[in-house]
């Protein structure tokens, strides 16, 4: 045998243990789930639980809720970030390892540790209520176990998701060129406008692929702060757990999957100009 | 050379600049006038300074002590966008998301001047920099040499007051460094607007300038014309940075000659005091080998097209620049002399 | 430094100072308020209103310590399996072209696109008599570590530079061994460190697959976590949490003062 062929087995092998593990761990069990759901009680192939899945006005809610919150997090967060990575990724300052140091925490946090930081803020008993409380006599601002407080949640935890995609990127951009564009008359406003953001456009898609399918997969916080607003993740593991409706988890699981798959690889792909390969990073689920 | 209308004349009026951290200042003292049109040339070695001058002129760099006049008032408090100077990093800072066409306008959008405008100043510019043919073209796919005229005729388009240029030609292949000098000699005589030039490399400043400003540490050596410092180097870092010299002491025989060593005497370009000891600057183009002359051995020998450069150590240890058709070996005994008619460069004022 | 010096600022930077401190205090400001609800006699009153007790934080320990230690388990068994399934692939990754190394990239990153929810889902259907022995935990923590871990390894190990001193020293005459042991394991051992703290801090705070795959006799800290927050005390909840917190934070503290964690695959 020689050397180029036992390089060539050599490669082979080592390059199969991630797809093998892959096959048992997960993509038969995908397979399964996929099956599952497809199958009645007789036996027979029908699509008839993602009909009843896609047109119960239950579940539609609770897609649309769970789009709204993805969206709506993405949106705000690659508001605030955007600068705040800009800014990070600066030369001199002790404060700026302080605040990237403080920005990378909550990447590990789980959506239920988050979700009780909301309900310590902003529940009935949160600071935030209190204090207006003393002050003005009202208990306001109440709001963690609303839309708003999911929102809040789940723009927290896409916050160094999104810093760490975009941190990068801004590191690429040349101080020179800022300076240029200054010199060139542009101000702050068209600095950001002409040269930063158009520059950062592959990383900001990325991020935002990114952040929207983690929102749609979040779990944790929805489980933590839900009182009525309803997210998909939240109806798989109640049809799962206590409706006992397997088939019908199966179907959301799937289309979930579907959704979330959709979004991350169909958006690089559209956008993938460079072989540099596809920018991911993710922290605690949620 | 013509003189557009916007040239300006600027001044560095005793400026001080330290960076923020370090303890020694960067820019120590420094006064320079710019006249209206004029090419200044900053030259001195790595870390002299010359950089950070630009980026104070832009208005990227504030100084803790000082004025910078534009056209007589005082710049200072402008932040860049508001300078109107055309300032070309040594990385050129292309926007690598626009064609050239778009980079080259750039400035005009930001001060929104109207589309005929733009589109008759770009093409303008085009024209100038002689990049019309690639306008269209992403900034991403060019060439070092298509990639500098974009950033000038991009710099040149807002029709600055000053133009600054920070090493342009140093990123570009030796070859394409001398052809693109012309050219970019030709751009700054036609469009002759006020320039202000920054080099590492002493040839080029001859080259292009009006004016030569040598720097070393933050502080100015000498200002002056090229032939002007070429003939009257101020001190021995002058003569060796800027004109390639060798110095070496001499002692004045009389009012115009002066004893190198013992057996190599020679006339001097200037006036000097009977009996004074000197500093020189000798050339190569001074001496030559000969039958008569100083004893010496080479110890370096270069062809440089045509001729041969060298370098001769006599037996007190003093070095000899000389060049001469001929090829000699290393370790060569040989007899060096000065080649006639020609008057050494006394250092000094 | 003189007027000038502090007339002009970088407008542009300063935009981003200010959405920086922002979000940073948005982050690092519930960790106080968790510390002071963990820390109050009485929440209900307000922060510290009943007094400073450290009664809820003991109380707090004794339900959770079990639960704390077996998620130390299982992290470390996420490891263990990272370390063989993801350094081999990792080396394949950086070190070989071949057909197929694309797909591979993408393979890696396929878990990431799969909710938590639906991966213990499909495990649960899928080997119900495995759910008994833990092992399908340790599978999800494992399908949802690799990404990140190979993700923190590859590009240093693909670092040019890391080849070329090893092709020097491979000229010089080190084998194999000696090569991985003198030359590469100094360079990625930073990254190999960050790859390890990140894997242990995401098991340990791993919830969506945990909620659907845990038994009585496997339970994580964060599932034991949410049930505190859905049936405790608040005060309890928040000594929980924050004996949640100091398995957590200081390793992600210690993660990006090693440089972070670069994002990307070589």
């Amino acid at each position: 045998m020689n050397k180029k062929t036992s390089q060539t087995i050599k490669i082979f092998s080592l390059s199969s243990i991630f797809p093998i593990m892959l096959c048992f761990l997960l993509f038969w069990p995908l397979l399964s789930l996929a099956l599952q759901s497809l199958i009645d009680a007789s036996g027979q192939i029908t699509f008839q639980k993602y009909l009843e899945v896609l047109t119960s006005r239950h579940y539609l809610k609770a897609f649309l809720n769970t789009a709204n919150l993805a969206v709506g997090s993405t949106l705000l967060a690659l508001i605030i970030c955007i600068p705040a990575a800009i800014y990070i990724e600066g030369k001199h300052g002790r404060d700026r390892r302080v605040l990237s140091v403080a920005l990378s925490i909550p990447l590990s946090l789980p959506g239920i540790v988050i979700g009780f930081f909301v309900i310590i803020t902003f529940g009935f008993t949160g600071v935030v209520p209190k204090l207006l409380e003393l002050i003005t006599g009202e208990r306001r601002l109440n709001f963690a176990y609303t839309y708003y407080g999911l929102l809040l949640g789940y723009l927290y935890f896409q916050i160094p998701r999104v810093i760490l995609t975009v941190r990068g990127a801004v590191a690429g951009i040349s101080k020179d060129v800022i300076d240029s564009a200054k010199t060139l008359g542009a101000s702050t406003f068209q600095v950001y406008l002409y040269v930063i953001l158009p520059t950062l456009r592959p990383a900001i898609v990325s991020a935002a692929s990114l952040s929207l399918a983690t929102g749609f997969g979040a779990f944790g916080t929805a489980a933590t702060l839900s009182r009525g607003y309803r997210v998909v993740p939240l109806e798989i593991a109640a049809a799962f757990t206590e409706n006992f409706q397997p088939k019908a988890a199966g179907a959301m699981s799937i289309i979930l999957i579907l959704i979330s798959t959709t979004i991350l690889f169909g958006i690089s792909k559209l956008t993938e100009r460079s072989k540099i390969g596809k920018v991911v990073k993710k922290g605690a689920p949620v | 050379m013509s003189i557009s209308a916007e040239a300006a004349s600027l001044t560095y009026d005793k400026i001080l600049f330290t960076y923020l951290g370090e303890k020694k200042p960067a820019i120590k003292d420094v006064h320079i006038d710019v006249s209206p049109g004029e090419l200044v040339v900053f030259v001195g070695p790595s870390g002299c300074g010359k950089s950070t001058l630009l980026r104070i002129a832009a208005g990227l760099l504030f100084p803790e002590r000082g004025r910078l006049l534009i056209d007589k008032k005082d710049m200072l408090k402008n932040p860049p966008e508001k300078r109107r100077i055309g300032w070309v990093p040594q990385s050129y800072a292309l926007f690598e998301h626009l064609n050239v066409i778009e980079n080259v306008e750039f400035g005009l959008k930001m001060e929104k001047a109207p589309k005929e405008k733009r589109d008759i100043e770009v093409e303008r510019m085009l024209k100038l920099c002689r990049i019309e043919d690639i306008k269209n073209r992403s900034v991403r796919n060019l060439s070092g040499g298509q990639r500098q005229r974009v950033a000038m005729a991009r710099a040149l388009a807002i029709s600055p007051r000053v133009l600054l240029l920070d090493e342009p030609l140093a990123a570009l292949d030796p070859q394409l460094r001398i052809a693109i000098r012309e050219d970019l000699q030709q751009m700054l005589t036609e469009s002759g607007v006020t320039t202000l030039f920054v080099t590492h490399d002493q040839s080029e400043a001859l080259a292009l300038a009006d004016k030569v400003v040598v720097l070393r540490n933050g502080i100015v050596e000498q200002i002056g014309s090229p032939e002007y410092l070429w003939n009257n180097p101020i001190n021995d870092f002058v003569a060796e940075f800027l004109t390639n010299a060798i110095t070496t002491d001499a002692k004045a025989l009389d009012e115009d000659r002066a004893e190198i060593l013992p057996g190599l005497v020679c006339s001097l370009n200037k006036k000097v005091k009977p009996g004074q000891a000197i500093r020189l600057a000798l050339r190569k183009d001074d001496f030559t080998l000969s039958s008569d002359g100083v004893e010496a051995v080479i110890t370096y020998c270069e062809y440089n097209g045509g001729v041969h450069h060298m370098k001769a150590e006599t037996k007190d240890k003093r070095i000899i620049p000389i060049s001469s058709n001929e090829d000699v070996a290393l370790g060569t005994s040989v007899r060096v002399k000065v080649k006639d008619k020609v008057r050494i460069t006394v250092i000094g004022e | 430094m003189s007027k000038t010096a502090k007339i002009q600022k970088d407008r542009v930077q300063s935009v981003g100072r200010f959405f920086a401190w922002f979000t940073a205090i948005i982050c690092v400001t519930p960790i106080v308020l968790v510390f002071a609800v963990a820390t109050t006699e009485v929440w209900q009153a307000g922060p510290w209103a009943g007094g400073f007790t450290m009664k809820w934080m003991v109380r707090g320990w004794q339900i959770i310590s079990p639960y704390a230690w077996y998620s130390v388990k299982l992290a470390l068994l996420t490891l263990f399996l990272n370390y063989i399934i993801g350094i081999p692939t990792s080396w394949v990754l950086a070190r070989h072209r071949f057909p197929g190394r694309n797909v591979l990239i993408a393979l890696t990153n396929i878990p990431i696109a799969v909710p938590g929810i639906a991966m213990g889902l499909a495990l649960i259907i899928t080997y119900p008599l495995l759910r008994r022995s833990g092992f399908l935990l340790a599978a999800g923590h494992l399908l949802y570590t690799l990404p990140f871990f190979i993700g923190a390894l590859t590009p240093q190990l693909a670092d040019p530079s890391v080849q070329d001193v090893e092709s020097v020293a491979a000229t010089l005459g080190a084998n194999f061994y000696k090569r991985v042991v003198h030359v590469i394991y100094p360079k990625v051992k930073t990254s190999l460190l960050a790859a390890t703290i990140l894997v242990i801090t995401l098991s340990m705070g791993e919830f969506n697959v945990s909620f659907f795959l845990f038994t009585a006799q496997n339970k994580t800290l964060p599932v034991e976590l949410y049930s505190a927050y859905i049936t405790g005390r608040i005060e309890v909840a928040g000594a929980i949490t924050l004996c949640f917190l100091f398995f957590v934070v200081p390793a992600a503290i210690i993660l990006e003062r090693l440089g972070g964690v670069k994002v990307g695959q070589a």
